[in-house]
């Protein structure tokens, strides 16, 4: 029965976010790719949203709201299909090509990889540390008690080892599925974990294809799947996945943004940004650099709707995550606070630990038992595929990974910890979240080499529809 | 939704580096229809995917750890004991709250830090909405380290005004190895059999 319930709260994820994507971008056409992957994850940090402020306003996530989500989901979705507003599902974004059918193989290899995922985490309850310590604790709290009054673990120094100031993205996903069971069990629960982190392979699949065709997108979305560090954190219940997952969806359309300038676009990169900095602090920087880098490149550009489309989206950035700001101001940081730390002059002072740290991230991408040969791959599709550096797109996302990169090197800097101790325990984690990045890069850099490529429209801007490539180049 | 390309504003693929340095340079080595170069992409590519999927066959794998936990094997039921003591701890302690206590040579002993770290993480969030205290509200806990730093003990009186029903005293030998000891304390007056206020704050 829990199990059922949990499920239930899984659809109604996922027909928030096909209701999200229906309203952004009325009757356009959705493929069965971006139903189970863009869908949910605009639905789950919707959801997350959500709760959280229906827990500001007073209400711990109880059944009743999760009933008032679906009904006035359920609502909106019959209004839109009588309005003939609703997305519509195909099953393929382009026609069948010779050679698709091999794409059966790696098919096979991601299903079979991300269903393992599933099985390791629903056989276990929450075993991470961090998992429970952080995440599933704040969970419980968040079932049981409302953001007001402020409960009183997020004052409760004792509990300090929590990280009192976490954003509460991926707790209050979990606890709405507490809510939506009627009982705390968290290896039930484990199920939003697992729904959350296993989205980010759809995700990169679908900026994948944006550019590439489907049998190399396949591929690459297969070593995805495969990669020893996601069997290692999938399903864990930890925020990285997710967080990286959120990101997907950011960077891919801040890059559509700067390539075609089309507002939907930009409606779902501020989400996306929105929804990674609440799930995690790091996600903050990342959303900030996004915006940073939509900025830069309206400068560069000198059109007048880019600068707007920057202004938008610091605005809508600000008013998503504006209540979290707010509310989590007062909240006691631990002696870690890597913001302040960042800001301060502690950075300059620190500079020296980049000796250490810099060669330790590197050798972290050759440690082949966690990421496979695929830095290794990356480096030489980029190298194969250079001439995509000339697209502003590719450049925005280099840019965006150098400064994802740095920002991690200088937070371990000044971190407090002993370096030689926290960067083998966190360093896979970290890099975990440059993955989009790195698999976007590596499969638009391989869209140069691949004679008449073809792009794929994925929503948000046109329907699955295909163009040939030069007329993508329309800046 | 089609896109329709602006045909007027359409420039050739690539065309804003047919000139410039970089191009010359990398010309020479990368040339822009090489279909080699699309060969070594696949090659590379399924490379990597064939290299994983030969990670995930080594007995030390992670896909053999999951099958190991799914399937409940001996080594992942071991694994799994700490937790499940834990857990059962905090199942045995009813309505009431808890007080982590060191002994012996738990207190000062340096290897105690990691399963006290465990002990006090776990068994607190097993008990939520219920406290396992350790420390005065005040003092921040990061780790087993501060714990044993901070030597908490409180007054009779303060345990019976934090509804401390429990005392879990943690004890180490000589080779570090750390035993649990769960006690019941006395019911107060009056108290006894009366569920516990809802704890969380001090």
């Amino acid at each position: 029965m829990a199990l059922l319930a949990c499920c239930s709260y899984l659809l109604l994820i996922v027909l928030v976010g096909y209701t999200l994507l229906s309203v952004i971008h009325p009757s356009s056409r959705m493929t069965i790719v971006q139903l189970i992957g863009l869908g949910p994850a605009a639905g789950a940090g919707t959801m997350g949203l959500l709760l959280f402020w229906a827990s500001l306003i007073g209400f711990a996530p109880p059944r009743n709201v999760l009933a008032i989500v679906g009904v006035l989901t359920l609502a909106s979705l019959l209004v839109m299909k009588k309005m003939n507003r609703l997305a519509r599902i195909k099953i393929l974004a382009t026609d069948w090509k010779k050679g698709d059918g091999w794409v059966v193989v790696p098919l096979v290899i991601t299903v079979a990889g991300l269903a393992m995922i599933a099985a390791g985490a629903l056989s276990t309850p929450l075993v991470e540390w961090d998992a429970f310590a952080i995440w599933g604790f704040k969970a419980k709290v968040l079932t049981h008690e409302a953001l007001r009054p402020t409960p009183a673990y997020f004052h409760d120094l004792t509990l300090s080892y929590s990280h009192l100031d976490y954003p509460l993205m991926v707790p209050f996903l979990t606890a709405g599925a507490y809510a939506a069971m009627g009982t705390v069990d968290d290896q039930i629960g484990k199920l939003v974990s697992v729904f959350l982190d296993v989205l980010l392979v759809p995700m990169v699949y679908l900026g994948l294809r944006w550019k590439l065709r489907r049998l190399p997108a396949a591929c690459l979305s297969a070593i995805l799947a495969m990669l020893p560090v996601m069997f290692r954190y999938g399903g864990g219940g930890c925020a990285d996945l997710p967080l990286a997952m959120f990101y997907a969806g950011s960077i891919l359309y801040v890059a559509r943004w700067i390539d075609r300038q089309q507002w939907p676009d930009l409606i779902l990169a501020i989400l996306f940004s929105a929804f990674a900095a609440f799930t995690k602090n790091e996600g903050t920087v990342l959303a900030l650099m996004n915006g940073a880098i939509i900025l830069g490149f309206g400068l560069c550009g000198g059109r007048r709707h880019r600068w707007a489309g920057a202004a938008a989206f610091f605005t809508g950035l600000l008013a998503l995550d504006a209540a979290w700001l707010i509310w989590s101001r007062s909240l006691p940081h631990t002696h870690e606070d890597y913001g302040s730390k960042l800001l301060s002059s502690l950075v300059v002072t620190h500079l020296p630990r980049l000796k250490e740290i810099v060669p330790a991230m590197l050798v972290q991408t050759t440690e082949f038992h966690v990421w496979g040969l695929l830095w290794i791959m990356a480096g030489v599709l980029a190298l194969l595929g250079w001439r995509a550096l000339a697209r502003p797109y590719v450049l925005a996302l280099w840019i965006l990974l150098g400064l994802q990169l740095m920002s991690y090197a200088l937070a371990y800097s000044v971190t407090p910890w002993d370096l030689a101790v926290v960067m083998p325990m966190t360093l896979d984690r970290l890099l975990l979240h440059t993955v989009p990045a790195v698999f976007f890069l590596a499969g638009w850099h391989w869209a140069e080499l691949e004679t008449g490529h073809h792009h794929v429209g994925t929503i948000g801007t046109s329907s699955a529809t295909e163009t040939p490539v030069h007329a993508q180049q329309t800046d | 939704m089609e896109v329709v390309p602006k045909m007027s504003r359409v420039r050739r693929p690539g065309s804003s580096l047919n000139s410039g340095k970089r191009e010359m340079i990398l010309n020479r080595f990368i040339p822009a229809d090489g279909r080699s170069f699309q060969y070594a992409a696949w090659g590379v590519v399924l490379l990597v995917l064939v290299h994983l999927c030969w990670l995930q066959l080594r007995p030390e794998s992670e896909l053999h750890q999951i099958c190991a936990v799914a399937t409940q094997s001996t080594a992942s039921r071991a694994a799994m004991m700490q937790y499940e003591q834990s857990d059962r701890i905090a199942d045995r302690t009813g309505n009431g709250n808890m007080l982590l206590k060191l002994a012996g040579d738990a207190k000062t002993n340096p290897v105690v830090e990691n399963p006290l770290s465990f002990i006090y993480y776990r068994i607190s969030y097993a008990l939520y909405p219920r406290r396992m205290y350790v420390a005065p509200a005040d003092k921040v806990i990061n780790n087993g380290w501060d714990i044993m730093r901070i030597e908490f003990n409180p007054s009779q009186q303060w345990l019976q005004e934090h509804d401390v029903r429990f005392v879990l005293t943690l004890d180490s030998d000589n080779a570090g190895k750390a035993t649990l000891r769960l006690e019941i304390l006395p019911p107060r007056d009056g108290q006894a059999g009366m569920p516990a206020a809802r704890s969380g704050g001090n």
